[in-house]
């Protein structure tokens, strides 16, 4: 007996020994151990946090030690006795209340280290963003009697509103409410475009929804008030002549910008036009006002040019060939330059240029004897597409000019042209040229045979190779250009 | 065996687990909700569970620390206190302590449709504002609000009870005021209809 009562006293101081040599070593240890629980990004150290029952939030957990960190466990409780094995984890809390998430650390010794955070779950306010007092898009609210009131469709909370008015250029209201009302003291401006605007959020911070409205105020003096918008692109307002009309007047509003403002005007009936004198494709638009007494209404104004661009008519499809095709474009909207062209011989594109209303295509030259298919399309500013497609045939049927010829400075030179297009176009006037600079025109009509004849005086030319141009210009727009080659010796 | 000290019968009693408090009202209405309208009579009772200790209890009923009574059931008369708080012993020692709040409010009242009145013609432009005004009371004086529901839509309109409001199309309409106060009670006026006609119209 007494030997087992000694075996048990060495147990116990060994037991003992252990016990004191392991506390000493867990102070040590935990004591340098820093857990860290925080709620956002690494960087932050945020500890409490109000969020709304539909935010997400991350909640990170860590721990450092001066020395090596040995860890049996880590571990996070959301605070919702749901207990994650991550650093970092995702949250939402769907219901109202204050939450205390924990981050527990259990060191290699069995201490466990904790820190605790604090969420604060609110439910966000729910304003009606429909129906409020006034009613969106009132008319004609007495100046001095207008009431704002809206309902809270949820609410848990005490909350506070930012409410902000803004009438014509120069009222403004910006304020804090703790109802849901507000009543301004002093009588509005009358006759103006009001708009206000709700927003609100709970005692702890929580922003809910918003409403916006607006309204007009009337006014007492018997008159009311037109203003609106003129919805166009491309053209600019000094284009625009917008007029007021009634039976028996008419005005022409001054436009600084594309919204009209009519000012203070008396009750009638009135119609409201636009058009752009110098755009013709935009297709003029008018609106009837019956204006009220007291009403200030808005309308809208829109110019759209829906013409396409047109090609000029063309007896056939079928045109010679000519190094520089001219073709007048009809075209009453902006400039064709601000819009786009694709011009392709036989699918390739070819060069071009559009200058005003005529449009220029360069035909590489070419010399077998088949016609070459043209495709012309053009976009004006407007979007209007318009296309055509052209043959292109050799052009030696349609007219026979000078062959090639040497002269000296000192001859006149007897050229001639016979004009010989197969679909009766009418010549407006021949021009002979070089590429630099026109020599002649001659706008005289043709013999009966198609022959045009015309002397180069003396001197005329300067010494050298010159390639020379004969444009035929027809009534209906078409240019034909035929070359030959002059040497001019001394 | 011998050593091991266990009770060989478990002695089984009834103790008190849970205790609520009810308000009768004079008509003999028992309410969950401790509101009565002002200056009317009404008592406060503890419904406890096991209902069999009921007899056994002690009951105190506080306004502060000072004891108003100890009768069972609590009868106020206007003009007395009405206890904050209770104390609900049995005879083992269990104590539950209750607070309580008696509101004494009265429901407001909707009195009348100033305008538009039930069947009222008002010959308007379209989306013009109409007058909408009413009168409500409340006894207690309570701040009240107000709900305009034209054709079922309900417009707050704050705490006033003359408000303009547009934007109606031409024909029929119902109209109904909700009045509020600030304990949640209410009334309502009988639906009403009234017609908005064109004014250009002969």
């Amino acid at each position: 007996m007494t030997r087992y009562f000694v075996f048990f006293l060495i147990f116990l101081s060994l037991l003992t020994a252990c016990s004191e040599g392991d506390n000493y070593l867990q102070k040590a240890d935990s004591s340098s151990i820093l857990v860290n629980a925080y709620i956002g990004n690494e960087y932050d150290t945020i500890k409490s946090i109000d969020i709304s029952t539909f935010d997400t939030i991350y909640l990170n957990g860590s721990a450092s030690a001066n020395g090596t960190l040995k860890l049996k466990t880590y571990f996070w409780d959301n605070g919702n006795n749901v207990r994650l094995n991550d650093y970092q984890f995702k949250a939402t809390y769907p219901k109202p209340g204050v939450y205390s998430p924990v981050f527990s650390i259990v060191d290699y010794f069995g201490d466990t280290l904790r820190d605790t955070l604090q969420i604060r779950v609110s439910t966000p306010p729910v304003l009606d963003s429909v129906n409020f007092t006034p009613k969106h898009m009132s008319m004609a609210m007495p100046a001095d009697s207008v009431y704002f009131a809206w309902n809270l469709l949820k609410s848990e909370n005490e909350n506070t509103y930012n409410f902000s008015l803004i009438c014509g250029n120069d009222f403004k209201i910006d304020t804090i409410l703790t109802e849901p009302f507000y009543s301004h003291k002093q009588p509005m401006p009358e006759l103006e475009s009001c708009n206000w605007h709700v927003s609100c959020k709970n005692i702890y911070g929580i922003e809910g929804n918003s409403l916006t409205g607006a309204f007009s105020t009337a006014g007492n003096s018997g008159l009311g008030r037109i203003n609106g918008i003129i919805l166009a692109s491309g053209i600019s307002t000094s284009d625009i002549v917008l007029t007021l009309s009634t039976d028996s007047t008419q005005d022409t509003l001054k436009l600084d910008s594309f919204n009209f403002d009519t000012q203070k005007l008396s009750a009638a009936k009135y119609t409201l036009k636009i058009e752009v004198p110098k755009y013709k494709d935009y297709t003029p638009d008018s609106v009837e006002v019956n204006l009220h007494e007291g009403f200030f209404l808005h309308t809208a104004l829109r110019l759209i040019d829906k013409t396409a661009p047109e090609f000029p008519s063309l007896a056939s499809d079928t045109i010679p060939y000519t190094q520089k095709l001219i073709l007048p474009i009809k075209n009453e909207g902006l400039p064709l330059t601000l819009g786009k062209r694709t011009i392709s011989l036989d699918n390739k594109e070819v060069e071009s240029s559009i200058d005003d209303d005529t449009l220029q295509i360069l035909i590489p030259e070419y010399h077998l004897p088949i016609c070459r298919e043209l495709s012309i399309s053009i976009t004006d500013a407007a979007a209007n597409k318009a296309s055509k497609k052209l043959y292109v045939c050799p052009q030696s049927t349609w007219a026979k000019i000078n062959n090639d010829t040497t002269i000296t400075t000192k001859d006149s030179l007897d050229i001639f042209y016979q004009e010989l297009n197969p679909y009766n176009l009418k010549v407006k006037y021949i021009q002979w040229s070089t590429p630099y600079r026109d020599i002649i025109a001659v706008p005289m009509p043709l013999d009966e045979f198609g022959y045009a004849s015309i002397t180069f005086p003396k001197n005329i030319l300067n010494e050298g190779l010159h390639k020379m141009q004969v444009k035929t210009v027809y009534e209906n727009g078409l240019q034909v250009f035929s070359y030959f080659n002059l040497e001019v010796t001394r | 065996m011998a050593c091991l000290d266990v009770p060989s019968d478990y002695e089984r009693g009834i103790f008190l687990e849970s205790a609520n408090i009810l308000l009768i009202k004079e008509n003999g209405d028992t309410l969950k909700t401790m509101q009565v309208p002002a200056n009317e009579n009404f008592k406060l009772f503890i419904k406890t569970e096991p209902q069999e200790l009921a007899s056994e209890l002690n009951i105190t009923w506080y306004v502060g620390k000072t004891e108003i009574s100890k009768k069972p059931v609590y009868a106020y008369k206007a003009g007395n206190e009405i206890p904050d708080s209770v104390s609900i012993n049995d005879n083992a020692g269990n104590y539950i302590g209750k607070a309580i709040h008696v509101t004494q409010n009265t429901p407001p009242v909707f009195e009348k449709l100033i305008s538009p009145e039930n069947g009222d013609t008002l010959k308007s432009y379209a989306n013009a504002p109409i007058l909408f005004k009413w009168e409500a009371s409340d006894i207690d004086n309570d701040a009240l609000t107000y709900i305009l529901e034209v054709d079922g839509k309900g417009y707050a309109t704050g705490r006033s009870s003359s408000v303009y409001q547009g934007g109606f199309t031409f024909g029929k309409h119902t109209l109904r005021i909700i009045v509020q106060d600030n304990f949640n009670n209410a009334d309502t006026s009988s639906a009403t209809s009234f017609y908005i006609k064109d004014k250009e119209e002969q």
